[in-house]
């Protein structure tokens, strides 16, 4: 609404009392009064309003102090708030000009220091995980047709989102691939094995054949190495990796898992990914060397083919490739049965947070307690207890066991139970990070719908009845008032539309206390200010978000 | 003009303001206000802070005022 000069004449007419013309003529006295000592180069001051002054040719107006602080005097007490972590909210996030009302993105700005710790977290993980996965993908591949030809097993493909040049692949060219095609016999490789055959048109003995892929691959490599045409593998010298592999190819896996690392520490291009992955081997009894096994008999088939055909210079990079090829198999085993964990352990940071929150019920107060032993009871009954067995050794079987077996026996008098719920759920938060089977489980349980639903509904959002003693959430603040009896009307108001109202009192030192009306409780900022906004108008037109 | 004409003068154009209407006044000019929504900020020693919303008043001088 626009107060014109007509209007303004009226309110100020209304305010002292005086006749019209004569606070028109006041009106005027003032106005030529601030233009002239403007035009003398002086600034006019009205006292507890403001300054006028000028700013070269532009006239200014500086509100006084105490102009300011009354017209802010619905977010008094309002004080910065300092966020833990600065975190990676990029710059453009922070909306630079004024967001009025519904601007292009109202939400930014707004994530809680929480949620962008939490993101953070999960970032960082999610993207070791991704680059770890991307890698063993990547080798995946490489190894995909042998795994499935060999152990027949179900292995989950899976697009690798990341960068192309990571690790192996920043040395890998398109022939990479069919180097170890060519010596396992692979149907793409040969396809291009003969492909060359066509274009050179020469007899194919197997040492070209390599010496060609060796060329493609020292391009990428090195320039310096290309100049060695003849077997460059020998050059690089790997007759170390081959002694110690041939006898590794016939001992026990794990051996030949440390042969593997060994030679990655000589090799130059290939040793991240294989020390990475193989590092990250988590159980030696676990079954990948029995497939390694088959793979070698296999390989020895093709290394006696390949034997038949060639010269003893072609051993050596037979034997690398083998090794390669073995060490992948292992690799590609890992990456499996890992990967599935890699790619459900997306949802389980979701479910993190959820876990996060869970394990806030012991601290909330004594009326969750029907809720906490819901949650009990979803927890006992979970699917995913089982897969924790084997990987009970890192001394949680003495603390949770015990727990379960009391919680399987019939209900006990509900507050003994409660103390159980939150025993078990202080002790599984530690155990989250330990490892990834555990991790595991932790999702399967917590897909538990009765987890965090009661929390969310009973407690959080915009809806419902709100619960006065609740505190460390934010909620939306649409009114600030000095009166009681009006914010309790406003109260009873919001109340019948179905929102979650409640006042809240600020002690004001310049304006007695302020009755601020709340609405809805929320986890994050980003929470609440969706909900404002999604409300829509009345309300979304002028609110602030604060923390109770 | 009275003591209490400047008093009511500024207080008109507080309450109005603060009822976020914008007062216009010939030979002067017009005051709104400009809301600013809480927002984040990174400070010269790496701390974030999330800022307070915030009105401030907007003075327009009329064009005809040199």
């Amino acid at each position: 609404m626009k107060i014109d000069n007509k209007k303004f004449i009226e309110l100020l007419v209304e305010a002292t009392g005086q006749d019209e013309e004569k606070v028109t003529k006041q009106l005027g006295e003032l106005i030529t009064e601030i233009n002239d000592s403007l035009a003398q180069g002086d600034a006019y001051e009205i006292e507890g309003f403001g300054i006028f002054t000028k700013f070269g040719a532009n006239l200014s107006f500086l509100p006084s102090s105490e102009l300011e602080t009354e017209i802010n005097y619905k977010y008094a007490g309002m004080k910065p708030l300092e966020l833990e972590d600065e975190v990676s909210l990029p710059e453009e996030e922070a909306p630079k000009e004024p967001v009025s009302s519904g601007g292009s993105n109202p939400f930014a700005g707004l994530i809680d220091d929480e949620d962008i710790e939490e993101m953070d977290k999960m970032d960082a993980s999610q993207s070791e995980e991704s680059d770890e996965s991307d890698e063993l993908e990547e080798v995946e591949d490489e190894v995909d047709d042998f795994i499935t030809e060999i152990t027949s097993e179900d292995s989950e493909e899976e697009e690798a989102p990341g960068p192309d040049k990571w690790g192996i692949d920043t040395y890998k060219d398109d022939n990479a691939e069919n180097v170890f095609g060519a010596l396992l016999g692979d149907d793409d490789a040969e396809t291009i094995e003969t492909n060359e055959i066509e274009e050179t048109e020469e007899d194919i003995t197997s040492d070209e054949l390599e010496s060609e892929d060796h060329d493609t691959e020292e391009e990428s490599v090195s320039d310096e190495i290309e100049d060695l045409d003849e077997n460059p593998f020998e050059e690089i010298s790997f007759d170390d990796l081959e002694a110690g592999n041939v006898e590794d190819s016939e001992e026990t896996a794990s051996e030949e898992d440390t042969s593997s690392e060994e030679k990655s520490n000589d090799d130059a291009p290939i040793i991240p990914v294989i020390t990475n992955v193989s590092s990250d081997l988590p159980d030696p009894d676990e079954d990948p060397f029995e497939m390694v096994d088959d793979l070698e008999e296999d390989l020895g088939d093709e290394k006696d083919k390949k034997k038949k055909k060639g010269d003893a210079q072609k051993a050596s990079p037979l034997l690398l490739a083998i090794v390669i090829i073995v060490s992948f198999g292992g690799i590609g085993y890992v990456a499996i049965s890992f990967g599935f964990l890699n790619i459900d352990s997306i949802p389980f940071f979701g479910n993190k947070q959820e876990e996060q929150q869970v394990v806030m019920l012991p601290a909330r107060p004594q009326n969750n307690a029907n809720e906490a032993v819901a949650v009990d009871n979803g927890d006992s009954g979970a699917p995913g207890q089982p897969v924790a067995v084997d990987n009970s050794d890192d001394g949680r079987p003495g603390v949770t066991n015990p727990a379960e077996q009391q919680e399987t026996t019939p209900p006990p008098p509900p507050p003994a139970q409660e103390q159980v719920v939150q025993e078990e759920q202080l002790s599984e938060q530690p155990e989250e990070q330990t490892t990834q089977t555990v991790v595991q489980e932790q999702t399967q349980v917590s897909d538990e719908p009765t987890y965090s639903e009661p929390i969310n509904e009973n407690d959080l959002g915009i809806y419902g009845q709100a619960q006065t003693e609740m505190s460390g959430v934010y909620t939306v603040v649409l009114y600030s008032l000095t009166k009681e009896s009006n914010a309790l009307a406003k109260i009873a108001e919001l109340e019948q539309a179905g929102l979650k109202a409640r006042l809240t009192t600020y002690p004001s030192s310049t304006y007695g206390t302020i009755w601020r009306v709340n609405i809805g409780h929320f986890r994050t900022l980003a929470d609440a200010s969706i909900a404002i906004y999604d409300l829509g108008a009345p309300y979304s037109d002028d609110f602030f978000i604060t923390k109770l | 003009m009275t003591k209490d004409f400047i008093k009511a003068f500024g207080m008109i154009i507080r309450d109005q303001i603060i009822m976020k209407n914008s007062v216009e006044i010939e030979g002067l000019g017009s005051f709104s206000v400009k809301h600013r929504t809480q927002r984040q900020e990174k400070r010269a020693d790496g701390k974030t802070v999330m800022l307070p919303p915030f009105d401030g008043i907007e003075f327009k001088p009329e064009n005809n005022v040199d």
